[in-house]
């Protein structure tokens, strides 16, 4: 059993005449961390303010816990953490005043964790938030996220704008939360690398559409980059493994194989004269970047 | 609860400095005596008025910046998601930020008057310890106001939707139904309906704007564009239908008719004919008193609409089958124009002229005995037109230093005025001029002047041939009674004096015989005097204190009412009908007043037996006619 914590259904947003989400669908499972990647402006913050109740979709629903989070949003809330792209505490509140404002809010706080945490990593008690770092305000907020011990949560953006040690930093400060709890997360990142070590499954959108909603490890099973000895035109015996992309180069061509089968391919690599070395796994950051840049072309 | 108390708190935390910097301003005004330029005066008064108009001026100031950006600010910046991440019902984040911002506004308020309060610069003169609780309700609702027009302002501003036009519209359309509605109750001195009305459209209002407020938050959360539209939508909805119901509230409460009259207060009659006009208080209207053109044959009636003339200054013509009176065209200062009615017609209705002018001075309208002209007194002026056409015959500037204090139709072509020679008021006695205008000549002379009269006599215009005068005049609490030549204004006949323990009134009949009635410790009698003022008999009346005189009910007849203290209620009076000739008394019953309650201000001779001659207010504010075949009275308006 494991039951759906958030279900996007046909979701579409539109802001004027712009439709910044178009008709995606996808859930994401109790205890899963998904990570939703996307492009500057590919609709990332608009699912994840339909996901957390703050704005209603122009087409379709949202539900978080089974039930449609527009209408149900206070009770979801209870359940829910969330870290925002922009740090959005008032900025003359210090960490105490919001620490003392969130804790009446929620059925149960973990106070004490919530200090652990900002003990941590320093961050001060009675300075004004806006007076903090980049770095302790996205503390500060996952704190106050994990602080009531949500059943999901929800990362928008955590790292933007954070340097690679406070980038590390919250990344690890997340895997350890999701080991002792098992919460389940949903991440808007165009972090790719950071996404790797955490995530199990990953959406992708691009132009407010979906592109791909898969388990982690399955996509990067299926995805391989091929190098090509005959320049020219792809050799058909590649069509079956769902070319995706390929890029001329001055010696060799690339391409990028979506539909990666080992046993399938090696059958097929003898004839196609390609040697084991020039089939190479790809990093989520490779897949994402051939998602969105086919290169010289994609291929149909 | 325990969110909405997380927010107040959050927000009052915030702003904490607001109280510390209301305090600073509070002490402030305690040196208001030290300024040089406020030497003069008291010190206390000067603090007090000083705390007042800072406490007022940061009120202001604090409601109109709190309103403003108490969501704005955070949906400009985007932090609203700071609270609808977390699990804050829209109506806690709403209200809470509302009530911290009405404690804030009130706080600060009261902390700026504080030092001076305790000093006891504020004196009861300027707050009254009475009003204290009204005030501090107001204070609080325009408190309120601010605040939420601050917010949706700010929030229809920042959304750069389109929709702000349809709001500006709507805001115009809304002031001008809102103007319409109280323009037509105020021309109509409703005002105690027109705050009212207003005093629940302004409630709803700001109910409106708080619901929309709540609306812009729970519909729109995040999304500025939705929120907008969330909130015009609540905003105009309500504000629509109120001003719907002000406009219903409005229709309704100049629905009135004579029956619509909880008693009628007073009437003022035609000298002949059934129609009579009619004023009281309307059922349900508050201070509203409308007046009527009533047959009171028939119980046809036309509602002076929008009348300024009231109830003794509406103008019949001689022969009762013209009325004349003025209608106000707009607000003050506006032009008012006459209106007529054809009394003779079965269903003639009000008919607008083209006589108009600005109503900047005293006024009044007088009717031809035939109805066919009218003179317009307006300020200084005075005008004779012809009806029919409208054309003006003349127009004379009066002398300087007259003021006119009545004026009839001799003729159709001659108009006769009297005019005190101090037109500012401010003597209480003075010689009377006697004015006569030749309407073909164009000319206004003087063609007399009765001396050294009181300002507020009397003067009994009841001979249409325009020969003599009966002049009521009172100096040191007596009075006299006397005929004066119309013309030349000498004394023609002494009739009567009374000392001030004596009350004492007089009235005329048709064929122009005077009766004086007096009342006091010798008893009470009628006078009777001959049309020239030759006394011809005195009738003993039942002992009296008070007695109150009608018109001629019955031929030959004068309706009488006595009773037996000076400032008797009228349920103490008993009322008869006295036979002039010989004396004989027929009693009508109790508190029966005769109704031409204003008939000494007619410019004609009544009629005897005539509908006005007939009318008596009954206790309850009934009006009713008197039947003298049977003795007896016929209801026309109950009381409600």
């Amino acid at each position: 059993m494991n039951p759906t914590v958030v279900a996007f259904d046909r979701v579409s947003v539109r802001y004027g005449r712009t439709v910044a989400v178009d008709g995606v669908s996808f859930v994401v499972p109790r205890g899963c961390v998904y990570a939703l990647l996307g492009r500057n402006g590919a609709g990332k913050s608009s699912l994840v303010r339909c996901l957390l109740g703050e704005q209603k979709p122009a087409l379709g629903s949202v539900s978080v816990f089974g039930r449609p989070v527009w209408q149900t949003r206070v009770a979801a809330m209870a359940r829910v953490g969330v870290v925002p792209e922009e740090p959005d505490i008032p900025p003359e509140m210090s960490a105490a005043a919001t620490i003392a404002f969130c804790a009446r809010l929620y059925p149960s706080w973990d106070g004490a964790g919530v200090e652990r945490r900002l003990d941590r990593f320093g961050v001060p008690r009675t300075v004004p938030a806006g007076a903090l770092s980049k770095g302790q305000k996205g503390q500060l907020a996952l704190a106050l996220a994990l602080g009531p011990s949500p059943d999901l949560l929800v990362l928008d953006d955590p790292t933007l704008g954070l340097d690679a040690v406070a980038r590390k930093e919250l990344y690890e400060e997340l895997v350890e939360e999701l080991a002792d709890r098992g919460t389940t997360v949903f991440l808007a990142t165009h972090d790719l690398a950071g996404v790797e070590a955490v995530a199990d499954r990953v959406g992708a959108l691009a132009g407010g559409r979906l592109l791909l909603d898969e388990d982690l490890e399955a996509l990067k099973g299926r995805f391989r980059r091929v190098r090509l000895r005959s320049v020219g035109a792809l050799p058909p015996e590649l069509a079956r493994f769902g070319p995706y992309a390929m890029r001329r180069g001055a010696f060799a061509d690339e391409a990028v194989l979506s539909r990666f089968d080992d046993g399938a391919f090696a059958e097929a690599r003898d004839a196609l004269g390609i040697d084991p070395t020039d089939v190479s796994g790809m990093t989520m950051e490779e897949i994402f970047i051939a998602l969105h840049d086919p290169g010289d072309g994609r291929v149909p | 609860m325990r969110a909405l108390l997380a927010v107040v708190e959050r927000e009052l935390g915030e702003r904490r400095t607001v109280f510390a910097a209301a305090l600073v301003a509070g002490l402030a005004a305690l040196a208001t005596p030290l300024l040089p330029w406020l030497a003069r005066g008291g010190a206390r008064e000067q603090t007090g008025v000083m705390a007042l108009t800072l406490a007022s001026a940061f009120a202001v100031g604090l409601a109109l910046t709190y309103g403003a950006s108490m969501i704005g600010r955070d949906l400009r910046e985007r932090r609203l998601g700071f609270y609808l991440a977390r699990p804050i019902p829209a109506w806690s984040l709403w209200f809470g930020k509302l009530a911290a911002g009405l404690l804030l506004v009130l706080g600060g308020g009261f902390l700026v008057l504080l030092p001076a309060v305790v000093a006891g610069a504020i004196p009861g003169a300027l707050i009254p310890r009475d009003r204290v609780p009204l005030l501090a309700a107001l204070v609080a609702a325009g408190a309120l106001s601010l605040l939420v027009l601050a917010h949706a302002a700010t929030v229809a501003v920042r959304s750069r939707s389109r929709l702000v036009v349809l709001d500006v519209a709507l805001l115009f359309a809304t002031a001008g139904a809102v103007t319409a509605v109280s323009r037509r109750l105020a021309g109509e001195s409703a005002s105690a309906g027109l705050l009212r009305g207003l005093s629940a459209y302004g409630l709803l209002t700001l109910a409106a704007l708080v619901a929309a407020g709540w609306a812009q938050v729970a519909a729109g959360r995040s999304d500025p564009r939705r929120g907008h539209g969330a909130l015009s939508l609540t905003l105009w909805g309500i504000v629509g239908v109120s001003t719907a119901l002000l406009a219903g509230y409005g229709w309704w409460f100049l629905a009135v008719s004579p029956r619509s009259l909880e008693g009628v207060f007073g009437v003022a009659a035609a000298p002949c004919g059934p129609w009579m006009v009619v004023s009281g208080r309307a059922r349900g209207r508050g201070d509203y008193e409308p007046a009527f053109l009533l047959d009171a044959t028939t119980g046809r009636s036309v509602r002076l609409a929008g009348s300024v003339t009231g109830l003794t200054k509406v103008a019949f013509s001689g022969d009762g089958t013209r009325a004349a009176w003025l209608v106000a065209t707009g607000g003050r200062g506006s032009p008012a124009e006459v209106r007529t009615l054809d009394l003779a017609a079965p269903a003639a209705r009000p008919v607008a002229t083209t006589i108009s002018f600005p109503m900047q001075g005293a006024f009044g309208l007088t009717l031809s005995a035939d109805g066919g002209r009218i003179a317009v007194r307006e300020g200084p002026s005075l005008s004779v037109y012809d009806l029919a056409t409208g054309r003006r015959l003349v127009s004379v500037r009066l002398p300087g230093a007259v003021a006119v204090a009545r004026a009839w139709f001799v003729s159709a072509d001659r108009l006769r005025l009297l005019g005190f020679s101090d037109p500012r008021g401010r003597v209480e006695r003075g010689d009377l001029a006697i004015l006569e205008l030749d309407v073909p000549e164009k000319r206004l002379r003087e063609t007399g002047r009765i001396p050294d009269v009181a300002r507020s006599a009397l003067f009994f215009v009841r001979d249409g041939g325009g020969a003599t005068l009966l002049l009521r005049d009172t100096c040191e609490g007596s009075t006299t009674f006397a005929l004066v030549n119309a013309v030349t204004g000498s004394t023609v006949a002494a009739l009567a004096a009374c000392d001030r323990d004596t009350a004492c009134q007089a009235t005329t009949l048709a064929d122009g015989r005077i009766v004086v009635g007096e009342a006091g410790a010798t008893g009470a009698r009628l006078r009777v005097f001959s049309p020239a003022g030759e006394a011809e008999r005195v009738l003993e009346l039942p002992a009296a204190r008070t007695i109150r005189l009608g018109l001629e009910p019955v031929a030959g007849s004068v309706a009488v009412a006595l009773a037996p203290d000076r400032l008797a209620d009228w349920a103490a009076y008993t009322t008869l009908i006295v036979d002039i000739a010989h004396g004989s008394r027929t009693a009508l019953g109790r508190a029966y007043r005769p109704a031409g309650w204003y008939w000494w201000v007619s410019d004609w001779r009544f009629a005897a037996g005539g509908t006005a001659a007939r009318a008596f207010l009954a206790q309850d504010g009934s009006l009713v006619l008197l039947d003298p075949s049977a003795n007896g009275f016929r209801t026309v308006l109950p009381a409600g």
